[in-house]
């Protein structure tokens, strides 16, 4: 996957699509970690409204999960790519993935 | 042409990569997290638990992938046998 021989039209397009399917990416991340938050800390309906218990919970689900997934990130990027280069390129990626999730 | 296929390539494997890295970090942390939810923060043992799944993971892929492969091409050199044998049989019954 490098881009470096395309043009500067390409090259946009290509970093345009790219920047679709992280937004697509994160998007299910994130539905995924709210029914996943959900079902282990949201249990007790005498309630209406969430519990202070039930938001630490859900507090520590998505900090736990934040750390363990970029984690999980790291080591398959390592994995996968053997070139320095391209591992740095996908760091890159994974890195404003996290940022971006931190900034909204 | 060569930009354009190119790019699908690109995007394909990007696709690929997403998918793959979506899968693993699902499951390693299905497998490694902490139930108890103690605190927010990782524990040791939940990190390098993410670190081995992650690495036996892909050696599990590999395993597979090498087994297929190996099932494949034994099934294709005995089908090559079985033609050869056949081939013999017609040359012998009708003659070349």
């Amino acid at each position: 996957m490098d881009f470096s021989n395309l043009n500067d039209y390409d090259r946009k397009q290509m970093e345009h699509l790219i920047e679709e399917k992280q937004m697509k990416d994160f998007m299910r991340m994130y539905s995924n970690l709210v029914d996943r938050c959900f079902d282990n800390c949201v249990n007790d309906f005498s309630t209406k409204t969430v519990t202070s218990k039930e938001n630490a919970c859900v507090n520590r689900c998505v900090e736990k999960f934040m750390k363990l997934s970029e984690r999980a990130s790291a080591r398959f990027a390592g994995k996968y790519f053997q070139n320095i280069n391209i591992i740095k390129k996908y760091l890159v990626m994974f890195l404003r993935r996290i940022i971006l999730i931190f900034n909204s | 042409m060569d930009n354009q296929m190119q790019m699908r390539m690109a995007e394909q494997e990007f696709e690929l990569v997403t998918e793959l890295l979506r899968k693993i970090t699902n499951r390693c942390y299905q497998k490694c997290y902490d139930k108890t939810y103690e605190s927010g923060d990782v524990t040791t043992r939940e990190s390098l638990c993410m670190d081995k799944c992650v690495l036996k993971y892909f050696e599990v892929n590999k395993n597979i992938n090498d087994r297929l492969q190996a099932a494949s091409q034994a099934k294709i050199e005995q089908q090559k046998r079985v033609e050869e044998f056949q081939e013999k049989r017609r040359r012998k019954k009708y003659g070349s």
